[in-house]
Order: structure tokens, then C-alpha cells, then sequence
């Protein structure tokens, strides 16, 4: 069944490639978002009963390396692959009606791509696979962004996470002889640089999740329209650092740096998420901040214990969707989305806009009080929850907006958008059955507080540093890699080549060769018989040299 | 295997007979030179349908050489002519013919003049397949001088140099290395006589002649491919040639030092002389470093695109220093979607700097406003620069697996240097798409339909060598 879920999302994808962009827009995205409720329905029926079914292509069948291409699930595959489906149709249906997006089709089918190359990370069982997965979300986030310098950040981090990978798994393929992924277990016993491995691997999750210090392309992504943002952090590269980290754990797990590293960093992160979300200005830089946050809470539950993650997934995902979609609502407040940092004081205008984003907000924490968490996962827990509260208050409450313009095109979102929500909403809260949970009245009385309390606090100081922070990569790879290596070049080309081999050696043999020829020319010219004679001769003994034994 | 109408003369002759129709063929103002390509064209689609052929007459899982033919050329002494091909072999032909072909398509109408063009093209076509199909000493040895007859006349045609002196460094270079490989050739015929390739095990590692052979071999090889300090003579040559198609045939030539050291270089080396193999990597691992940074420093992109595929050969050189059978079966693979690969990008590459020529203006942005452009020149940057769409990627990373098993210093810096060429190639990609409102060129320099139908067919090989490469061999 897998097999014909995974097809029927290839063909998805390529009838929102294809199909006319025009009029009929509308009529194609309804029937896209058919199709892909057609395959969560068949989905979510045929895999409750956590059958694993399989598909497996034999790809490389020969005795010295054995790859396969295989689509295959499994109840902890399904753990995750069920609340991302559904992630998937909500955000292809919020493409649809979002106002503010020229192709909305074209970015659905890189959101269903996403998906399958999610399908197909997850089922790797080689690294093949595992390598060719992760490039296409590479690839895929590459076509997500529409703006350059974005997009560029995008692609070079992307790319210098793939090139670590490769070389990390090219390592191990050196040492084991084998592209299965079983013999990482066995490469972390016995292989030799381990620690090298290991690094890079990390490296590679640190620049696809963006933990700190690695995350300056997410930062940029500001430039570009919300839903892709969205998209690019729900569904894209983000979420393939999830899978990477779930299938190389044991070769981490055997490394002690990695062991130290890791947890440190991942803590450092959250907390450098939060300050940023509170003191940044900008409102979107506050969203990928809360986004980066939940990445990298999910990475932490994923090395904390990975069959906790698989129960964790689930919430940390829907979470991730809700605050997203609330975002959203924001910015389709707004008549554009520039206008977005002017927002504040609209409660009284759009209501409905202030009440259905209170209602996610509440979602979401109903579904943090159903999580299992230890002491410093509930201390930032709370922080996450502060922050969030803090932001509805800047938008909806704070000082009101003097741009008439802007006031006069704010609006609230139409019932397409706020019906289905609220279903939606309501399904999540009956199900979680929060009243139940004491969690929920502690983390509750906080939002309230923190919006009735906490001011929108615009420091200069720490705002240009996350700013700087945004930059702080590109700008260490700027001074320590682009400027030394593009002097290191013009050194090599100036002293070396020109220099030694063109001036040095190269004019040397010309002058030494018109010296040679030019007397060469004056013997030939004065006694030309005898040279040419002497030239016979030569080539006669040659000749004999070399044939002398032919004829025995 | 049956090889009833001698079919691997009849590839190396299409070509050839190709060439002479091209010399005949009629031109006039009104056809801009577009006789003489036609005929190219045609040539190289009939002779792709003949290796098509030659792929269904061999079994592909048998790794040594099929298809033998033998021509007695000399018989006292006896010296014979042999062709027998196999996989390797007959993707490099495969590959050349296309980038070759991509390269004529290209250029049609962006150059006038072309018959000269497109007979030395033809010519060295002919001579290259021959060498690829040479199966013995002396055919190997008389293709491997002849592909340099063309080359010599394309390049002082359409180089962009002062070229007597560039001429005459580049032919003294050349005619040292095939010096020392001559004679290595006649050692090995006077102990061994007219050895197949097949054979190139027998010649002993001795202190007699053995070394003297063996190192003759290496050098004559080596000397083709761009290594450090001998990598000016090629550099200051092929980074100043604009002409896309003879750039592509100026960088098929490292490619026969590549496949010398595929037929020639022995399974088992002495460990006397394998401990200074050591030194033959680093000097490798530099060079990549060296030209991978200058390549990026530097502002001609046709510098950059030979710091690319210099970088690429010489790991490929590096790999095959291995002998490991891993990488000995697979670097065709790898070499047949690299080649593809590099030949497309420069042809695109040459389209947008012939713009900027012909319109005095920068290409910044041009990719914003040039669809098909667009989406071609970021497909075969991505293949490129390693991502998993083509035989590179899966090919290389085995390659790369042995050589850092081997040596990791060595192949970290053999991933920097691919890394920074990778970097190079991006930074041109973003340059182009970074839209800029002052660039002149739009729409309506895009590609036309049928060079984007070509492009999207070289595309669409790429990803299914990728697959599997040899998709299209129906076995009878």
C-alpha cells in the first residue's frame, strides 16, 4: 500500500506542476486537496492497523556493493508520518487560499515533494538512499525560496551539510565495505576516525535543523512571503535533520564528543531561540525563532531517547503547525506582508483574527500539557510560551497602529480559513483532554500573564545582536574562509604561476630553445650534408638498437 | 560475442567519412556555415546508433575487452592492428560523441564559419573513438598522437592568445610526453612484442628494463592531465579558448591519460616503488587545492569550468592509482556522467558569455528572465557540484571511499579542493539569477525550443544514469 501512497503523491505533485497557473487556479487546488485527503484516508486506514508493508527495488545487485531503493513503513515511521501528512493538507489548503502568493500550485507540489522525500528518508536502509533523500530536500528547499540571497544561504548551507554527509558516509563505506546503514553499529565499535565521522555528521544536522551559530540561513528567509517560510520550515530541510539524526544515533551515541557536544548545544540553541523571538522586532524573525525552537526541542527528545521521540513527534509537530498557522492569520491581517511590522493595536479591528489565534494558542498548550516532560523541558516549555503570548500581545494589543492605510486595510480572515480551524481546533482539544492535566491550568495562567504583563520589548541592543547573529555565519565565513582562500588563490596565481612557471620556466626553455635553434640553424645552414648525414646515421642505430633482436 | 561487419572500424570511419563529406559540402552567405554542422550532426547521430549497436553485441557484466578485431599491418616485423572494446571503453565513446554533439548544437548558431570548425571536429572524433577502441600498443599509441593533429589546428584557430608562443609551449609540451611514451612503447615491443591490452599485466616490475617502462608509461599518461607544475602549459591554453566545442575537445585530452592508466597500469605494484606513490598524491592533492582556488579567484568562467574538470580528472587519477576493482569497474560510470556534466555547463556557459560579447552588457540576472536557461543551468550546476541526480554522484562516492580508506589527509583535501569548485560554479550560478533591472538580456535571448529539447534529452540521460546507465541496452 505504501507503494501505491507514494505514487499517488508523485502524481499529485506533477498535476500541480503541470496543470494551467490561470484561471482555473482554484478548481486544481480543490482537486489536489481531494486527492491528498483521498491518500491521508487511505493512510491512516490502512496503516491503524500497523501493518509494514514494503516496496523494494534492487538497485545496485552486485557482490561488492548491494544498494536498494526501498519505500517501506513501520509503526515508529507511521508515528511520524501520520501528523505530517495531515500538516501537509493543512498547509496545501492555507497555499490555496493565501492571498498573498502568485503560485500557489508550484509550492504544493514542493510540499508534496518534501513528503516523499521524507517517505523515502525514513525508509532508507542504506546510505544511498539516506544521501540521495536528503539532497532532494536540498533541492526542493533551493526551489522554495524566490528571493536570491535566501535562497542562496539555503542552498550553500544545504550543500555544505550534504558534502559532510558524503564524506562522513564515505568513510564509513571505506572502513566496512557495506552502504547498509546496520554497519554503523558496527563502524562505531571498531572504525577507524570515528570521532571525524562524527563530526560531520553533526555538523550536517546542526546546518539542516539551524542550531546555533548554524542557522543564519533561516534567519534570512524574512525576505520571503510567510507560507513559504512556513513550508520551508515545517515540511523541508529542517525536518530532514530529524531523519538523519534517527538513522546515524548509534554512531553519535558511540563517539563521547558527540555525546558532550550535542545536548550543550541543543540547550545553548533553545535558549538563544527564545531571546531572539522576545527581543527581535521583526515579527517574522520571531516566528522562524519559535519554529528553530521546536526543531530543536524535537532534536533533543530524538537523543534523549529515540522511542520517546516517536510518541513526542506527533505533539512537537502539531505544535509547530498551529503557532505556524497563527502566524499566518497575522499576516493575512495586514494588506501586505511589509505591513506586518506596523501591526499592533488590532483586536478592535479584526477580533476574529485575535480569537482564532488564542484558540491555536490554547490548542497548543493542551498539547504541551500531554507531554511527558522533565523539569528544564517544562522550564523552557514556559519560556516558549511566554514568548509566543508576548508576540499576540505586540500584535493585537500594544500601542495601536497610526497608519491609516494600513488600518484601513486590515481585515479579518474570510470563513474558508476560520471554520475548518476551528474544527480542527476543537477535535485537538477534545481529544487531549486537558482539564485533566494540571500542566495545563500552569501553562494557561501563564500565556494569560505574560500577555496581560509582559511588554513588547524593543532593546536596540539585543536586537542588533540577533541581528548580528542572523549574519554571524556568513560573516566567520567571509573572514576565515573567502577572503584568505581568494588571497591564498591570487598568491598562487601571481607567485607560481606567472611568475615562476611562466616567467621562470617557461620563458627560460623558449629563450634557451631559440638559443639552441638558432645555432643548430647556423651549423645546418653552413654544413647542412654532414648534419643531415649525421641525422641518418642516427636514426640507423636507433633502429638497429631496437630491432637488433627481431630477426632471431 | 559475434562481430560479423568489423563494427568497430565502421565507428572510427563514420566519422572520417563524416569529416570528408564536411570538406565538400557547400556553403554560401545565405548558409552560414550551417551545411557543414548538418553534416556533423547527422554524422554523429549515425554513429551513436552504431554504438548503440556495439553496447547490444557485448554482455555488459563481462568486464574484459569483447568484439576483437585484428588487422595485420606489418608482417615482418610483425606489428598488428587490434580493436576490442568493453564497458569503459564504450561509455567514453558514448560520452564524447555527445558532449560533441552538444557542442555542435550549441555553436551553430552562434558562430559563422564553421566548416574548418567542424572538420577538425569530425576528425578528431574519428581519432578518439579509434583510440578508445585500440586494443593494442601500437593502434593505442598512433590514436593517442593522432587526436593531436585536430586539437593543434583547432586551437590555434580559435584560441583566444598570442599563439605562436602559447603554440610552441604547448606543442614542445606535448611532444616531450609523447616522447617518453614512444619510448616506453618500443621497449615494451621489443621485450614483449605487439601486446594486446589485455595483457598489460605480463610486463615484469625488474630492474632491467621493467622500471624504465613502467615509469615512461606513468609520465606519458600524467603529462596529459593538468598536474601541478606541468599544469600551465594546459591551463594557459584552455581557459582562453571561448568556443565552446573546442574547449570541450581541449578537455577530452586529460581524459586519454585517464584511460591510458585504465589499460595500462597493473593490478600489483612492487612495494618499493608503491611507497613513492605517496608522493604522486600529494602532488596531486596540491594541484586540485591550487587550481580549485585559482579557479575561484578568478574571473573568466572558462577558468573556472577548467578548475572544475581539472579537480574532477585528477581525483579520478588519484582513484585509479588504487587499483582497487571497485573503483577500476565503476569510473567509467562516473567518468561518462562527468563528462555530460562539464559539457553541458560550458556550452550553457558559452551561450551566456557570447550574449554578453555580442550585446556589451553583464549577464547578472539573465537566469530571472531565462526560463529554459534557468532551469538547465541550475539542474547541471546541482549535478555538478555532487548532488545525487547523475552516474557522478554514486560513482564518486565510491572512488572518493577508497581514496580516503587509503589516506585520509589526503582525501580531505581531496574534498576541499572539490568543495571549492563546487563554491565556484554556485557563486556563478547565484550571480547569474541574482536579478539585476540594468541587464539587457530577457526573454528573448532565452534558449531557443530546440536547444532547450537537446538540453532536457541530456537532462534526462543524466538522471537515468543516475538509475541505472545503461538503460538503453536491450540485450538479444
Amino acid at each position: 500500500m505504501i507503494l501505491q501512497i507514494f505514487i499517488g503523491l508523485l502524481a499529485l505533485a506533477s498535476v500541480s506542476l503541470f496543470v494551467t497557473q490561470g484561471r482555473y487556479k482554484r478548481v486544481w487546488s480543490i482537486l489536489l486537496l481531494c486527492g491528498l485527503a483521498a491518500i491521508s484516508y487511505f493512510f491512516v486506514i490502512n496503516f491503524n492497523t500497523g501493518n509494514q508493508t514494503g516496496f523494494i527495488y534492487q538497485w545496485l545487485p552486485y557482490d561488492m556493493i548491494k544498494a536498494d531503493f526501498s519505500i517501506s513503513t513501520s509503526e515508529n515511521i507511521q508515528h511520524m508520518l501520520k501528523p505530517l501528512i495531515f500538516m501537509l493538507s493543512g498547509l496545501v489548503y492555507l497555499n490555496t487560499i493565501f492571498k498573498g502568493e502568485q503560485h500557489p500550485l508550484r509550492i504544493n507540489t514542493l510540499l508534496i515533494l518534501n513528503f516523499i522525500a521524507l517517505i523515502l528518508l525514513l525508509s532508507s536502509h542504506d546510505f544511498l538512499q539516506l544521501m540521495f533523500a536528503g539532497s532532494m530536500f536540498s533541492v526542493v528547499g533551493f526551489y522554495m525560496s524566490d528571493t536570491i540571497n535566501p535562497k542562496k544561504n539555503i542552498f550553500i548551507f544545504s550543500f555544505l551539510a550534504e558534502t559532510a554527509i558524503f564524506m562522513a558516509l564515505t568513510v564509513v563505506y571505506g572502513s566496512t565495505h557495506s552502504v547498509s546503514l546496520d554497519s554503523l553499529p558496527q563502524f562505531a565499535i571498531n572504525g577507524h576516525h570515528k570521532d571525524i565521522v562524527s563530526g560531520l555528521l553533526l555538523f550536517a544536522i546542526g546546518c539542516k535543523s539551524g542550531l546555533l551559530l548554524l542557522n543564519g540561513h533561516y534567519f534570512n528567509l524574512k525576505n520571503i512571503s510567510s507560507n513559504r517560510i512556513v513550508g520551508i520550515m515545517l515540511l523541508s530541510i529542517p525536518i530532514s535533520a530529524f531523519g538523519i539524526l534517527i538513522k546515524v544515533k548509534p554512531l553519535l551515541d558511540a563517539t563521547p564528543l558527540c555525546r558532550q557536544v550535542l545536548p550543550i548545544w541543543i540547550y545553548c540553541s533553545l535558549a538563544t531561540f527564545i531571546i531572539i523571538a522576545l527581543f527581535n522586532n521583526n515579527i517574522k524573525s520571531k516566528m522562524i525563532s519559535l519554529l528553530l525552537f521546536c526543531i530543536s526541542f524535537s532534536l533533543h527528545f530524538i537523543y534523549k531517547d529515540i522511542t520517546l521521540l516517536y510518541k513526542l513527534i506527533p505533539y512537537i509537530l502539531c505544535i509547530s503547525f498551529f503557532i505556524s498557522v497563527s502566524f499566518i492569520i497575522i499576516y493575512n491581517s495586514a494588506s501586505k506582508e511589509t505591513d506586518i511590522s506596523y501591526l499592533g493595536g488590532f483586536w478592535r479591528i479584526t477580533k476574529q483574527n485575535m480569537i482564532l489565534c488564542l484558540l491555536l494558542l490554547f490548542t497548543s498548550i493542551a498539547i504541551f500539557s500531554r507531554m511527558p516532560l522533565n523539569i528544564y523541558e517544562k522550564i523552557f516549555t514556559f519560556l516558549f510560551i511566554i514568548t509566543i503570548s508576548s508576540v499576540f500581545r505586540r500584535v493585537f494589543y500594544s500601542k495601536p497602529c497610526k497608519n491609516d492605510a494600513i488600518l484601513s486595510n486590515a481585515r479579518n480572515i474570510g470563513l474558508l480559513y476560520s471554520i475548518p480551524l476551528i474544527v480542527v481546533c476543537c477535535w485537538f482539544l477534545w481529544q487531549t483532554e486537558f482539564l485533566m492535566y494540571k500542566e495545563f491550568y500552569w501553562f494557561s495562567a501563564t500565556s494569560i500573564l505574560s500577555m496581560i504583563f509582559v511588554p513588547s520589548l524593543k532593546i536596540d541592543v539585543i536586537g542588533r545582536w540577533s541581528i548580528w547573529q542572523d549574519n554571524f555565519l556568513s560573516r566567520f565565513y567571509e573572514a576565515v574562509f573567502i577572503r584568505p582562500l581568494k588571497l591564498f588563490g591570487r598568491i598562487l596565481w601571481l607567485a607560481f604561476d606567472v611568475m615562476v612557471i611562466e616567467r621562470g620556466i617557461i620563458n627560460s626553455i623558449s629563450h634557451l630553445s631559440k638559443n639552441i635553434i638558432s645555432g643548430m640553424h647556423t651549423i645546418q645552414e653552413k654544413s647542412k650534408y654532414s648534419w643531415f648525414f649525421s641525422m641518418l646515421i642516427g636514426i640507423f642505430i636507433v633502429v638497429i638498437y631496437f630491432f637488433k633482436d627481431i630477426y632471431k | 560475442m559475434n562481430n560479423p561487419f568489423a563494427i568497430l572500424s565502421l565507428i572510427i570511419s563514420i566519422p572520417f567519412f563524416g569529416m570528408l563529406f564536411t570538406l565538400v559540402a557547400k556553403e554560401s552567405d545565405e548558409t552560414q556555415g550551417k551545411n557543414s554542422s548538418n553534416v556533423a550532426i547527422f554524422t554523429i547521430i549515425a554513429n551513436l546508433v552504431m554504438i548503440w549497436r556495439v553496447f547490444m553485441l557485448i554482455d555488459e557484466k563481462q568486464l574484459k575487452m569483447q568484439l576483437f578485431e585484428k588487422f595485420n599491418w606489418i608482417s615482418i616485423p610483425e606489428i598488428n592492428l587490434v580493436f576490442a572494446v568493453d564497458n569503459t571503453s564504450l561509455m567514453m565513446i558514448l560520452a564524447v560523441h555527445l558532449v560533441i554533439l552538444m557542442g555542435i548544437v550549441f555553436i551553430r548558431s552562434m558562430y559563422e564559419k564553421q566548416k574548418s570548425l567542424m572538420v577538425f571536429t569530425l576528425l578528431f572524433l574519428s581519432f578518439s573513438t579509434g583510440f578508445f577502441v585500440s586494443a593494442d600498443i601500437f593502434s593505442f599509441f598512433i590514436f593517442f598522437e593522432a587526436m593531436l593533429i585536430p586539437l593543434f589546428m583547432l586551437i590555434g584557430m580559435y584560441g583566444e592568445f598570442k599563439r605562436s608562443e602559447r603554440l610552441s609551449g604547448f606543442f614542445l609540451y606535448n611532444f616531450i610526453g609523447s616522447l617518453i611514451l614512444f619510448v616506453s612503447i618500443l621497449m615494451i615491443y621489443k621485450y614483449y612484442g605487439s601486446l594486446t591490452l589485455n595483457k598489460t599485466d605480463k610486463i615484469l616490475w625488474n630492474k632491467n628494463f621493467g622500471y624504465y617502462i613502467w615509469a615512461g608509461l606513468a609520465i606519458g599518461f600524467i603529462w596529459r592531465i593538468p598536474v601541478w607544475p606541468f599544469h600551465y602549459w594546459i591551463s594557459s591554453i584552455t581557459a582562453r579558448i571561448h568556443n565552446p566545442l573546442v574547449f570541450i575537445i581541449s578537455s577530452i585530452l586529460p581524459l586519454s591519460g585517464i584511460y591510458g592508466l585504465i589499460r595500462f597500469w597493473p593490478k600489483y605494484i612492487p612495494l618499493e616503488i608503491s611507497q613513492y606513490f605517496i608522493w604522486l598524491s600529494i602532488i596531486g592533492s596540491i594541484t586540485m587545492l591550487f587550481i580549485s582556488m585559482i579557479g575561484f579567484i578568478n574571473k573568466d568562467f572558462q577558468y573556472k569550468i577548467f578548475a572544475f574538470v581539472t579537480v574532477y580528472y585528477i581525483m579520478y587519477m588519484l582513484g585509479l592509482f588504487t587499483r582497487n576493482e571497485l573503483v577500476l569497474n565503476n569510473i567509467g560510470y562516473a567518468l561518462y556522467g562527468f563528462l555530460m556534466v562539464f559539457g553541458a555547463l560550458e556550452v550553457l556557459s558559452a551561450y551566456v558569455y557570447k550574449l554578453e560579447q555580442e550585446y556589451d552588457t553583464s549577464s547578472l540576472g539573465f537566469l530571472c528572465r531565462a526560463k529554459r536557461l534557468s532551469i538547465s543551468y541550475s539542474f547541471l550546476t546541482i549535478a555538478a557540484v555532487g548532488f545525487p541526480v547523475s552516474a557522478m554522484f554514486t560513482n564518486n562516492f565510491l572512488i572518493v571511499s577508497e581514496l580516503l580508506s587509503e589516506n585520509i589527509q589526503m582525501g580531505s583535501l581531496l574534498m576541499l579542493s572539490s568543495v571549492i569548485s563546487s563554491a565556484t560554479l554556485i557563486s556563478e550560478l547565484f550571480r547569474l539569477k541574482n536579478d539585476d533591472k540594468n541587464c539587457q538580456l530577457g526573454k528573448n535571448h532565452d534558449l531557443s525550443q530546440g536547444q532547450f529539447v537537446f538540453m532536457m534529452f541530456i537532462v534526462f540521460m543524466l538522471l537515468m544514469s543516475f538509475i541505472r546507465p545503461l538503460w538503453f541496452v536491450i540485450n538479444e
